[in-house]
């Protein structure tokens, strides 16, 4: 059965949108990521304008993680000061990237440019994930432990405050500019981001485990709640149709997916995402290089 | 219904040639077409009759003019290995968003040039001078590329013989409109060319073509109000958000 998505312009398969959208929530139920690092590639590939892939992806991200920030939040699992400061420059950065996006569509070079994107930060990200979780299965056999806390440059910067659900007393600097980047990366690139700010909580600014997933949500939450407003005003690419259907199968997928995750470990789950990433990533860098079928870019 | 209601008008039309003097006429059966977002497109279903005598010497022609737009064509190349779009672009300005032609025979086009020019009839015509007859080559190859961009969406038709002639009076065609066919008014012009090449006769219907359903309620509403869109987007995102929270906090 064929829906015709309004803002993309183009009708699709309904059970394919379901499908995808199944399919990448039961990953993201198992991984606990959001999904839209595979979502948004995954709509580009199927013919979805790269700008409306984007944009509506940041929208079906919104709906899929204010659930998940909700039990957090009744977990009492979210740092509310930490992810204010996050999103001071999560705000600003998901702004930027809303305008950077609105030059490269006048320009015709959004789809190079989001793709390109997409390999870097998969390509890089994939590798890391890859080799920390085989160095740590590997240290599993051998029996070593990590050491807990480490101290490194970032803790001689100013503007010191102290974060009690976090038990850190760090410089804000870090999370703002983590904030801005992350939030440059979400609108330009249609994901929550979480796949970079989890990491980069964890051990850049050193925060505990256990709040990390909820601090993030509360700013993938606001990042992508401006990112959908600035999108639909500045480049009118959020399609809603697209959104709802791929929420639809979303929801149901990551309820799946969140009842198989306890049969694997840790290390396992970041292989076999890692896997997944570097994927997705070796068939974008297949797009640049195939000779397109059409030699022309209408506009 | 639509068939009877076509037969209806044909009968009309016969009975009336009798005493009518006109030698050419044309109508559609709806003059406002509604595409149903949720089907794949619509058609437009034009119909008239010719006086017979002249037919034997003449051919009908059929041009479906939608909204004119402005189009922008880049061209891919190649760098380091990777396919990167040009900066450089050309513009068509003025170019129908929809266009289709069909005639009841094959058409010579040495003998038709000078008028088809004049009228704008066919892709190769429509802003003759400043597309075609300028003697960039880039712009030509361009011209080109935007004439298959369109081809392939359904969007640019060419039906040769697409008109279907009843006793050498009768003629009716159909002309489909794809699902992202652009709304507004559409010109149809039905022209009676004689085999030497002059126009004997013309006609002209216009029609309005809309969208209707939640899909193109979403796309106006994006478009002339976007920052409530925008809004309206992230509540009705949150809410679901909620609502599935709530749903399977439930199972």
């Amino acid at each position: 059965m064929e829906v015709y998505l309004p803002i993309a312009g183009i009708p699709v398969d309904i059970f394919i949108l379901l499908f995808l959208g199944l399919s990448v929530g039961f990953l993201s139920g198992m991984f606990g990521v959001g999904g839209g690092f595979l979502m948004t590639p995954l709509l580009i590939l199927m013919g979805i304008p790269p700008a409306v892939a984007v944009a509506s992806e940041a929208n079906h991200i919104l709906a899929a993680s204010f659930s998940g920030l909700l039990a957090h939040i009744r977990r009492f699992n979210v740092d509310f000061k930490m992810g204010l400061i996050l999103l001071l420059g999560g705000i600003l950065g998901s702004a930027i990237g809303v305008f950077i996006l609105k030059e490269l569509l006048s320009i015709g070079q959004e789809r190079f440019f989001i793709t390109v994107s997409y390999i870097f930060v998969l390509t890089s990200v994939g590798l890391w994930m890859l080799i920390e979780s085989i160095s740590s299965i590997q240290k599993k056999y051998k029996g070593k432990r990590k050491r807990l806390h480490e101290h490194i440059w970032m803790h001689g910067l100013p503007l010191k405050v102290r974060f009690r659900k976090s038990h850190l007393y760090i410089s804000v600097i870090p999370p703002i500019i983590i904030g801005l980047l992350v939030g440059i990366l979400s609108s330009i690139m249609g994901v929550g981001g979480g796949f970079v700010l989890v990491p980069a909580m964890i051990y850049i600014i050193g925060m505990p485990t256990q709040v990390v997933v909820g601090t993030s949500l509360l700013q993938i939450v606001f990042v992508t709640a401006v990112s959908t407003v600035l999108h639909s005003y500045v480049n009118q690419t959020v399609d809603v149709m697209l959104s709802s259907l791929l929420l639809v199968g979303a929801v149901i997928g990551a309820q799946i997916g969140t009842r198989v995750m306890v049969r694997l470990s840790g290390e396992q789950i970041r292989f076999f995402l890692a896997v997944i990433i570097l994927l997705v990533a070796f068939v974008l860098i297949g797009e640049l290089i195939v000779t397109p079928k059409d030699m022309y870019y209408v506009g | 219904m639509k068939k009877l209601f076509i037969y209806i008008f044909f009968i009309l039309l016969a009975t009336r040639e009798s005493y009518s003097k006109d030698i050419l006429l044309a109508d559609v059966v709806e003059s406002n077409i509604k595409i149903r977002t949720s089907f794949s497109g619509a058609e437009i279903f034009i119909y008239g009759s010719v006086e017979s005598q002249i037919y034997d010497e003449a051919d009908i022609l059929i041009v479906v003019r939608g909204p004119d737009k402005n189009f922008a064509v880049r061209k891919k190349y190649k760098k380091f290995g990777i396919w990167i779009v040009e900066l450089d672009k050309i513009n068509f300005k003025n170019m129908p968003s929809y266009y289709a032609i069909s005639s009841s025979r094959k058409l010579d086009s040495k003998i038709y040039k000078n008028l088809f020019i004049k009228k704008q009839i066919g892709w190769e015509n429509l802003n003759y001078n400043e597309n075609i007859n300028s003697n960039d080559k880039k712009r030509l190859e361009f011209y080109k590329a935007l004439e298959k961009n369109l081809i392939k969406k359904g969007l640019l038709l060419y039906k040769e013989k697409g008109i279907a002639i009843l006793n050498k009076s009768l003629f009716k065609a159909v002309f489909n409109l794809p699902e992202l066919t652009p709304t507004g008014i559409y010109n149809i012009n039905t022209y009676l060319i004689g085999n030497n090449g002059h126009l004997i006769a013309e006609w002209t219907n216009s029609i309005e073509v809309s969208k209707e359903g939640i899909a193109e309620e979403l796309y106006n509403f994006s478009q002339n109000q976007s920052l409530m869109y925008g809004f309206f987007a992230a509540f009705a995102a949150i809410i679901a958000g909620l609502l599935a929270s709530e749903v399977f906090r439930r199972i």
